[in-house]
């Protein structure tokens, strides 16, 4: 599905991307985390042609982008265009647009892009609103409504677009703890549906549960990837080690003030256990 | 001892300052004397062969009443300093103080002699008809029916033709601009005073006297009615000066003397009835009112036309700026830079009186609206500019993510949001313009300003006149700004 070859790009001297190789297949999840600054956000952006890159190539479905020297062909500067309406994209900040209601946020790509009837548009897209929970909040603007419910507007939005992959940049991020699990749910709902998720997240109760594999990455390469539990288990470089023991909450902090923290968020040391809270559904 | 000595000198360097007061002992002749200069007002701007700037040294003012005025104040025995004002404001200037008389074409009028008091005639003039060369069809007045005839504002030439009715009156703020727009066929002929149609018309190939001139008229020196000595003072030195010869001299030497001249000076008797001085315009609202509104008319055709103009040029300009290739980016900066860099004044003239030698020929009116547009497109693709930056790029990238294109994303997402930024400092930039459009008078538009200029001209009611049309901007701009406010909250999305 995703085939990313020796993808590399530097911002003036600096190298964000160097050599990424990384494939993906159908209805794989894949988790990829990493210290900030690894480039893991500018990978999804690449893949959604936010980004340009200097050189590699990516392919998605039958669709491929190749750079030389920084310099993308004429022909795949379309195939840029083509790639994004088939890859959906949801964001660390949502994005939505503030000036539409959530259904007119939902249906207006459809139909500018694909040029799809207002009525077919609405019902595919109260549809949607009903898949992520929130059909009664067609009508709102985007600030009458919570950053969680925003988030899962912003997923029926990408999702309007029947992409054949769906990229998350750190989507709950900019939640409060009792906001994420809402988005979490829809996220976890769409990859039992089968849809080929790349997710940069630091939720480990989602990569454990949810991903086929997940990827760690640290300046601008990828330093290991395997299924979850074994990068929990038995991570190959202390690098990870060290990053998973930074992003996952310890135990002193469970006791601290007598609250267990998130039901969802295992301890690092549950994790390593492979015990901990039960995975969601 | 030294008190003796010295007290006359104190007075004498006081006095003048004594004199300032207005309703003192001492008389404006003294105050002349005093100062050992007589100021005379004038305009000098396009003013040959009257008063002008000498073009081989632009520091120093000529003209045959530059002569004249030397002249006369030697006669008084003290020198000639003159004050440069406005022409339309030269009456109000000398009650004002700002000079001792007014030596500057003015007619001797019922209007003039109902606001100040005028000497006895200085030069007898009359009215020229002047048409392209060849044209022989415009020889009387009456021809001039149903034509478009030029005027400098305000001039004997522009009440006769307004008291005529019947004829298509432009009015031009000098004498230069009736001749070219004469010879680019902007109008059919013109009416001049004979000095202004002697010193522009006669030399120009392009142009002809048609007919005999006609309604003779006097030019007088203004001087304030409580200055009797003063007057008296005048009218005796015109009298030496004619007696003398100096003034034929004077006239002969500017090609303005003719052989009727000195009998019409010395014969001189009509004491015209003064009208009365003032008039209360808010009284007759009923007469001045109709007027204005029909210069409002004008502004608000001119100001909501070159608004669109402005607004949807703008939009274009912020859009390549931002957007555009390189060089389009270059030249959509250089000409913000450069509209908004230069007076809107200038632009107006260039369009107008310097498009023509380019072969475009524009009216008035589309010149009006071109030049506020233009300029105002500057402004707007600015406000634009910075509405569309303040978007966050989030913005922008989300639309692209769904597929969109680049011009989809800017017309569907972020231009709806910046338009509600833009709204208020663009209404800023009407209200701005409706004021601003003033400014197209000098390109012969009678608007709002123009006709209270006009009708305060003649009759001196600054005041009531000022509020009329200070209440008409008003009453349409206020409700232009509550139409903003409106419709800016009618854009909101922004829920709390």
């Amino acid at each position: 599905m995703i085939s990313i070859e020796n993808l590399s790009k530097s911002f003036r001297h600096h190298e964000v991307l160097d050599g990424i190789s990384l494939k993906q297949d159908k209805a794989e999840v894949i988790v990829l985390i990493g210290p900030s600054g690894c480039g893991k956000t500018t990978l999804l952006r690449c893949l959604n042609a936010l980004e340009t890159f200097d050189e590699g190539r990516i392919t998605i479905g039958d669709i491929a982008i190749t750079a030389h020297h920084g310099h993308l062909s004429r022909a795949d500067r379309e195939k840029q265009l083509i790639l994004r309406s088939r890859v959906g994209m949801v964001f660390q900040g949502f994005n939505l647009f503030p000036h539409m209601t959530a259904i007119e946020n939902i249906i207006e790509a459809p139909v500018t892009v694909k040029e799809l009837s207002q009525a077919m548009a609405v019902k595919r897209g109260l549809d949607l609103l009903a898949k992520v929970g929130l059909e009664d909040k067609a009508d709102f603007y985007p600030s009458q409504l919570s950053g969680g419910q925003q988030q899962r507007v912003a997923i029926a939005r990408a999702l309007a677009m029947e992409p054949e992959v769906m990229l998350f940049d750190e989507p709950t991020s900019a939640l409060d703890p009792e906001l994420k699990e809402d988005v979490l749910r829809v996220m976890r709902e769409l990859a039992n549906e089968g849809m080929t998720m790349l997710v940069v997240t630091h939720e480990m109760s989602f990569a454990r549960d949810m991903a086929d594999r997940m990827v760690f990455m640290e300046k601008g390469r990828i330093l290991e990837e395997g299924p979850a539990d074994v990068m929990f288990r038995t991570p190959k470089h202390e690098r990870t080690r060290e990053f998973l023991k930074t992003i996952l909450p310890k135990k002193s902090f469970r006791s601290g003030n007598g609250k267990p923290p998130h039901p969802k968020q295992p301890t690092f040391d549950e994790l390593l256990n492979g015990g901990g809270a039960p995975a969601a559904d | 001892m030294t008190s003796a000595v010295l007290l006359p000198a104190l007075l004498a360097l006081l006095r003048p300052v004594f004199c300032a007061a207005s309703d003192s002992p001492c008389t404006t002749v003294q105050e002349v004397e005093s100062r050992g200069a007589l100021r005379w007002g004038a305009d000098a701007e396009g003013g040959a062969p009257y008063v002008f700037p000498d073009p081989r040294d632009p520091r120093q003012y000529i003209g045959f009443e530059v002569d004249l005025a030397r002249a006369m104040a030697g006669k008084l025995g003290v020198r000639a300093e003159m004050v440069q004002n406005s022409w339309d404001g030269l009456v109000s200037a000398l009650d004002r103080g700002s000079f001792d008389v007014v030596l500057n074409g003015l007619e001797i009028t019922p209007e003039h002699l109902g606001q100040i008091a005028m000497s006895r005639p200085y030069y007898a003039y009359t009215q020229q008809i002047v048409t392209r060369k060849g044209d022989g069809s415009m020889t009387r007045l009456e021809d001039l029916a149903g034509k478009r005839v030029g005027v400098l504002s305000a001039s004997a030439a522009h009440r006769l033709l307004e008291k005529m009715g019947g004829v298509d009156v432009r009015v031009y703020p000098g004498n230069v601009e009736t001749c070219k727009d004469l010879k680019n066929r902007r109008i059919d002929a013109s009416v001049m005073d004979t000095p202004i149609a002697l010193h522009y018309a006669k030399p120009d190939p392009g142009l002809q006297f048609s007919g005999k001139p006609f309604a003779v008229g006097y030019y007088g020196v203004g001087v304030r009615k409580k200055d009797t000595k003063l007057l008296e003072a005048v009218d005796r030195a015109i009298l030496d000066l004619l007696a003398s010869g100096e003034l034929r001299k004077i006239y002969l030497k500017w090609g303005l003397w003719d052989a009727e001249q000195g009998d019409r000076l010395r014969h001189y008797t009509v004491v015209q009835t003064p009208t009365e001085g003032k008039v209360s315009t808010l009284k007759e609202w009923r007469v001045f009112l109709p007027m204005l509104l029909k210069g409002a008319v004008v502004t608000v055709e001119i100001s909501c036309l070159s608004m669109l103009l402005a607004v949807g040029l703008g939009l274009g300009l912020a859009l390549s700026r931002l957007f555009g290739v390189t060089p389009v980016r270059w030249l959509s900066t250089a000409y913000v830079e450069v509209m908004r860099g230069t007076p809107l004044l200038i632009q107006l003239y260039m369009i107008y009186y310097g498009l023509p030698n380019l072969g475009i020929r524009l009216t008035s009116f589309e010149a009006a609206v071109l030049g506020l547009g233009l300029n105002y497109a500057a402004y707007e693709a600015e406000n634009y500019r910075a509405g569309i930056q303040a978007i966050p790029e989030g913005q922008m990238e989300a639309a692209l993510s769904l597929g969109m294109t680049r011009w989809q994303a800017l017309r569907r997402v972020v231009l709806p949001q910046a338009v509600r930024i833009v709204i208020p400092p663009i209404s800023n930039d009407f209200i701005a313009l409706f004021k601003d459009s003033s400014l197209v008078s000098v390109i012969t538009m009678v608007e709002l300003t123009k006709v209270y200029g006009m009708l305060a001209t003649t009759t001196y009611d600054y005041m009531g006149l000022g509020l009329m049309t200070a209440a008409i901007y008003f009453g349409l701009s206020y409700p232009a700004s509550l139409a903003a406010k409106f419709i800016e909250r009618k854009l909101r999305y922004d829920f709390d």
